[in-house]
């Protein structure tokens, strides 16, 4: 088993599907309807190939310094069995995290990765929220509040409660998210698209208490994209008038976008208002070129289309630090994940958090 | 007259009363420094090469990790991993990285002396998970890591029982690369395993000369049985500034683990369990180095003495010409300074190229008796150094202080007249001292030794006892010299030559007595070591053939020390036991216990048959009926001590203690105690299926195999060694034998000590009869002129030089049998808590005489020879 290659797959390619109901290594395929049932499906699916916890958010602390994270949790199994925790060290799950945090008054971005195989410091509960890696983890304490404790080296420490300031919504067919052409590439979407965030950040030595807002996704699939698709740029938004919205673009080896690219609306109420790449676009207006990878990312954007109302939008989108990438040291695959703000008519109208993938030469080799 | 200024003055006195002398006499100011030197050598060498042979012991994932902040560990036996989530929970939020860590040896077939497997090389096998492991790139320096996430290491084979990663060294050594495959024995079997990656030598900080290999956690864990349990766990902090802010809080979580369940060692340093494990024989090794200082420091003070003697007319006219006394001795010292500093510089140099073959003997003793040691050269150690240079000048100095004095306290005209005493130190003509010294020696005996923190237990006044009575002797022989020329005072009438020889020794110069002083100092250190060896032989012979009694033991290959971690698994003993050759065998299972903060052994016997009991040699027998396994009315098990563990935790039987074990705390009862030579950290000695039971590991460290009558001990043991090719298999014989040779290792370094205190023993006998010499220059001119031959004054020379031997030899022969008695019932007693049985090594002895009386008789020849052409008015 060579990991690195599992992981690339992991994120990218392979779909392989022979039927409908399970990839060819028989994995099973999010296909019906779902039927969730909570908080059991907030926690782990290990039957499935591919699962994680997105947390991305923005918050300041108590002298209005802002700051950007990212806290993820990746599950992924290596057998089709989906068997979980049974040795200290089992062979049959991997456990992958990230934690990024921007320090946009400093504009310092640190991160770090971590893999781990199932055991005894690293895990996954199949009965509710309740992932951990190290000394990561996050779990849900009450209601669907949730606890998340991280660090990023030496420099930073979170201590987080996040509660949903709106409920949870289901992306696609009342959670059925299709990623492309082939029946295997789809995920059940999960997501809290709204969550107060307080808590305490320990930053170099120093703890300060800190409040914002957060986003989670919770995806579990076999396989999430279809052979000739090459990455995704993917981006969450929190309107200042307290709606939401999301999308993501699926790009081919061309650098077109995928039909099955979405954009999601969602309501003060949480109403979720889905439209196609026909009714949207995103166009790259400025690059960011990372010395360290050498992958160019399309970090300055601009968003086109109609609100659901039909009213036309032209947003901008504005990172808050331009070097805010992961080099995926341990995944393998380097992907620039930041705070950003949202501008319309040169106001600012919101909080996102976009992701590229894809960009970097090493991930497009593997992705053959 | 008025005085010149110090500052002017300065340079003046070392030019004109040192600097001159040293060009006049470049031999003997070359011999002096070289005297400085080879103390100040022989004590650094000895330190480097005792540090380097315990630095080559390291907990191998040290490399690999970077420095672990502490250590987590099973009071005893191996910790269940299950256990660790509840460390992590510990910990809560703190960024640590914990890293489970499994080691074991494997060794490598084929190598060794003997062949039998006993010594094949070993090689330390490391359980790592090393999927976790990359992790650790985060945990470095930003700038180290993306460096060296290399594309092939990150290709792991999870699990796998056969792929291994090993180092650059290991490869060139196996010549194997990535692909091949070599076999090792791992546990008691044999294994074929693949060398998936070489790692470079900068890769995970891996040291250029570490020979190790690494095997993912799991797959060892299968290979050896162990599945689910590790040794240890690293705990690892991230790189950066808050690292000391984290140290702290980390430090907090580790005091708050309960200790009944967990053993922490927070000392930063791998290697300071392997110091602490060989504190007593290192400090035994400083202090042996040490004497041989003192002895060489004996000889500067001669040597400076005798420059005193000789430049007496000098001082006197400087003396008579208004030089204050203490301007005089000044010069003295600034001399001694001189030659301090340059001698030490000289010795540092020495004794870097002398660590270089010292570490070999050292290691071997390191390696025979603690820890595998990889040891191969010593490095330069500052600390050291500067200690080793700092003892060199202060011993100059204070060995010029003494001559400086007696030059300083002469009158004009006495010394301008030559009228002295013929050198030597004042202390000397104190017989009185001398028995003082004696009676203190006597006092300081039966003292016990100074607790030096919870760990060391230091036998000072042993040590004192020893050296009031190196002084007392040294003293007291001096004044033996006019007895021995009255009992040998009818040789004077066979010859002039005799009586001059004996009218010398009639009226001892001070010089007679310094010299003789250094020959008994040198004989009976010299001595007093071979008696200890020899009585530590005996003892352990007379162990060997009380508790070594089985046709054929069996361990697994490679040397079986604390640092062996392979074992028998029960699928094999059990195997054997069923041959229907075997009558019985008995398992011993041993594991490393944390007790008290110190570590010792609990050791488990299991027999299948005979008296597994006749194999103790007592000291304090249990009562009749007993068995290993019973337990006291209120449930506490009754277990048996070696001398070491009740000496070192002041236990002794009957007592009752507690013993943390995997299986939570144990009450015991000491029911015997049992003389142990195998191990100075002491054992516990239950049985073994109990043992097994508690400490969840049903693996031997060895089995004795007792045959059936009749039954061939030749064919048993080839067949066994074809169908069990992973284990050593002994005769009774080859055993004895393989242990003594272990004994003979662990005593190798003393020998080269004992030579050395002989040599310089030597030099100062030849020093000493030179300076005789050139004192009496006009008087052998005068009976020259009588008509003395040549010849004659040869032989009046070399026998006065054969006579100071004899005396020396003498006294230094006595002397070593107190010495020896200390070194047997206190000294070593204290240290590592054995008693040995008092014996004499008569060949030995005999020998040393003989080269003693054979090198002192030589070099009163050679000096005699030179003597005879001396004429009265060479000065020097």
């Amino acid at each position: 088993m060579k990991w690195m290659h599992i992981l690339s797959f992991c994120f990218a390619l392979c779909a392989c599907a022979e039927d409908i109901a399970r990839t060819k290594e028989g994995f099973p395929i999010p296909t019906a309807k779902p039927q969730f049932q909570f908080p059991r499906d907030h926690g782990s699916h290990p039957e499935y190939r591919i699962e994680w916890w997105y947390i991305t958010g923005q918050f300041r602390d108590e002298q209005q310094g802002r700051y950007g994270f990212q806290a993820t949790f990746f599950r992924y199994a290596l057998n089709p069995e989906g068997r979980s925790r049974k040795d200290a060290l089992g062979q049959d799950q991997l456990y992958m995290a990230h934690m990024a945090i921007t320090d946009v008054s400093s504009q310092r971005f640190l991160y770090e990765e971590r893999l781990n195989r199932d055991g005894w410091d690293a895990h996954a509960s199949a009965k509710d929220l309740d992932v951990r890696n190290g000394n990561w983890s996050l779990k849900r304490i009450e209601k669907e509040n949730m606890h998340l404790l991280a660090s990023v080296r030496d420099a930073v420490e979170m201590d987080f409660m996040l509660s949903p300031a709106k409920p949870k919504v289901l992306f696609g067919d009342a959670g059925l998210s299709r990623k492309g052409e082939a029946p295997s590439a789809a995920s059940w979407y999960i997501t809290f698209p709204r969550l107060q965030l307080s808590g305490t950040l320990r930053l170099d030595g120093e703890e300060r208490k800190v409040r914002g807002e957060a986003w989670m996704d919770h995806e579990i699939s076999s396989s999430q994209l279809d052979k000739h698709q090459v990455g995704w740029d993917w981006i969450s938004v929190r309107f200042k008038d307290q709606t939401e919205m999301m999308i993501y673009q699926l790009r081919d080896k061309e650098g077109k976008s995928d039909p099955y690219s979405t954009l999601a609306w969602i309501d003060r109420e949480g109403k979720v208002t889905h439209m196609g790449p026909d009714q949207f676009s995103w166009t790259g207006k400025g690059t960011w070129k990372s010395e360290k990878t050498g992958a160019e990312y399309p970090i300055d954007v601009e968003l086109t289309g109609s609100r659901p109302d039909g009213r036309p939008f032209r947003f901008k989108v504005r990172p808050l630090m331009r070097a805010q990438e992961l080099s995926g040291a341990l995944g393998g695959i380097a992907y620039w994940e930041g705070a950003c703000e949202i501008l319309e008519e040169n106001e600012v109208i919101g909080e996102a958090y976009m992701e590229l993938t894809g960009y970097s030469e090493s991930l497009g080799e593997s992705l053959q | 007259m008025k005085q010149p200024r110090a500052s002017s003055m300065a340079w003046l006195q070392f030019s004109r009363l040192s600097l001159r002398h040293a060009r006049k006499a470049p031999w003997s100011t070359l011999a002096l420094l070289s005297i400085v030197a080879l103390g100040v050598a022989v004590f650094f060498s000895i330190r480097l090469a005792n540090r380097a042979a315990v630095q080559g012991f390291q907990l191998f994932s040290t490399s690999l990790s970077g420095e672990a902040e502490a250590r987590i560990s099973a009071p005893g036996g191996s910790l269940p991993m299950d256990q660790l989530p509840e460390l992590r929970s510990h910990f809560g939020s703190l960024p640590v990285t914990l890293l489970p860590v499994l080691e074991a040896t494997a060794s490598l077939p084929g190598t060794g002396q003997d062949g039998d497997g006993f010594d094949a090389e070993q090689v330390a096998v490391i359980g790592l998970d090393l999927l976790a492991l990359r992790n650790l790139i985060y945990v470095r320096e930003q700038a180290q890591y993306e460096a060296e996430a290399s594309e092939e290491w990150a290709r792991v084979d999870f699990g796998s029982q056969t792929q291994i990663h090993l180092t650059k060294a290991l490869a060139d050594q196996l010549l194997v690369d990535t692909g091949d495959s070599f076999p090792v024995i791992l546990g008691d079997t044999l294994h074929r395993l693949q060398v998936q990656t070489v790692l470079h030598p900068t890769e995970f900080q891996v040291g250029a000369s570490e020979k190790l290999i690494l095997m993912d956690l799991p797959g060892l864990q299968s290979v050896l049985g162990l599945e689910d349990r590790v040794d240890r766990v690293e705990v690892i902090l991230p790189e950066g500034k808050q690292r000391a802010a984290l140290r702290k809080r980390l430090s907090a979580a580790l005091q708050s683990l309960p200790t009944d369940r967990w053993a922490v060692d927070s000392s930063g340093n791998a290697t300071s369990s392997a110091e602490s494990m060989t504190e007593a024989f290192r400090l035994n090794l400083t202090l042996l180095s040490v004497l041989s200082l003192v002895v060489g420091l004996y000889l500067i003070l001669q040597a400076l003495e005798a420059a005193v003697v000789r430049r007496r007319s000098e001082i006197g006219v400087l003396l008579a010409l208004g030089f204050e006394r203490s301007w005089i001795r000044r010069a003295w010292l600034v001399e001694s300074l001189v030659l301090g500093l340059l001698g030490s510089s000289l010795g540092l140099a020495l004794g870097w190229l002398l660590a270089q073959a010292a570490v070999q003997a050292v290691a071997q003793t390191v390696n025979a008796l603690y820890v595998s040691t990889t040891a191969e050269a010593a490095a330069w150690h500052s600390g050291d150094a500067a200690l080793a240079f700092a003892i060199g000048v202060c011993a100059a100095l204070l060995s010029g202080w003494l001559p400086a004095r007696d030059a300083s306290r002469s009158a004009p005209v006495q010394v301008m007249r030559q009228e002295t005493r013929g050198g030597g130190i004042q202390l000397l003509d104190q017989a009185r001292f001398g028995w003082l010294c004696l009676a203190l020696g006597a006092l300081f005996y039966p003292l016990p030794a100074l607790e030096l923190g919870e760990t060391l237990r230091f036998p000072v006044f042993g040590y004192l006892a020893a050296l009031c009575w190196m002084i007392a002797a040294a003293i007291l022989c001096g004044h033996l010299f006019a007895p021995m020329a009255r009992a040998l005072h009818s040789l004077s009438d066979r010859s002039p030559a005799w009586r001059l020889t004996l009218s010398q020794l009639r009226a001892p110069t001070g010089r007679h007595k310094l010299t003789v002083a250094g020959l008994v100092v040198a004989v009976g250190m010299a001595a007093s070591m071979d008696i200890l060896i020899h009585s530590f032989e005996g003892s352990v012979t007379k162990w060997i053939q009380h508790s070594l009694r089985a046709d054929l033991f069996i361990a697994v290959q490679g040397i079986e020390n604390a640092s062996n971690r392979n074992r028998i698994s029960e699928e094999t003993w059990r195997h054997m036991a069923a041959d229907p050759q075997v009558s019985h065998l008995v398992v011993g299972h041993i594991h490393e216990q944390a007790f008290q903060q110190q570590s010792t052994f609990v050791v488990g016997l299991r027999g299948t048959g005979g008296d597994v009991m006749a194999n103790f040699l007592w000291m304090n027998e249990p009562p009749s009926g007993f068995s290993l396994g019973d337990r006291t009315a209120d449930g506490a098990i009754q277990v048996l001590i070696s001398e070491s563990f009740g000496n070192r935790f002041q236990l002794q039987v009957g007592d009752e203690f507690n013993l943390p074990s995997p299986s939570g705390v144990l009450p015991l009862h000491i029911v015997g105690r049992f003389a142990d030579y195998g191990n100075e950290r002491g054992s516990v000695v239950m049985d073994g299926e109990e043992l097994s039971r508690l400490w969840k590991d049903s693996r031997g460290l060895n089995v004795a195999v007792t045959l059936k009558e009749g039954a061939d001990l030749g064919l048993v043991r080839g067949r066994w060694m074809q169908e069990y090719p992973g284990l050593a298999i002994r005769s009774n014989r080859m055993l004895r034998e393989e242990v003594l040779r272990i004994f003979r290792e662990t005593f190798s370094v003393t020998h080269a000590l004992k030579a050395i205190g002989i040599l310089v023993a030597v030099a100062g006998l030849a020093l000493a009869l030179f300076s005789l010499l050139i004192d009496r220059r006009q008087q052998l001119q005068t009976l020259r002129e009588l008509g003395f031959t040549r010849k004659g004054i040869r032989h009046a020379v070399s026998s006065e030089g054969l006579l100071i031997t004899m005396l020396g030899l003498l006294g230094g022969l006595l002397l070593s049998l107190g010495m020896g008695s200390i070194l047997i019932f206190v000294i070593n007693r204290q240290s590592f808590g054995w008693t040995l049985s008092y014996r004499l090594p008569w060949w030995s002895m005999a020998l040393l005489a003989g080269g003693v009386l054979l090198a002192g008789w030589v070099t009163s020849i050679g000096v005699a020879q030179w003597g005879q052409r001396l004429k009265g008015e060479i000065s020097e």
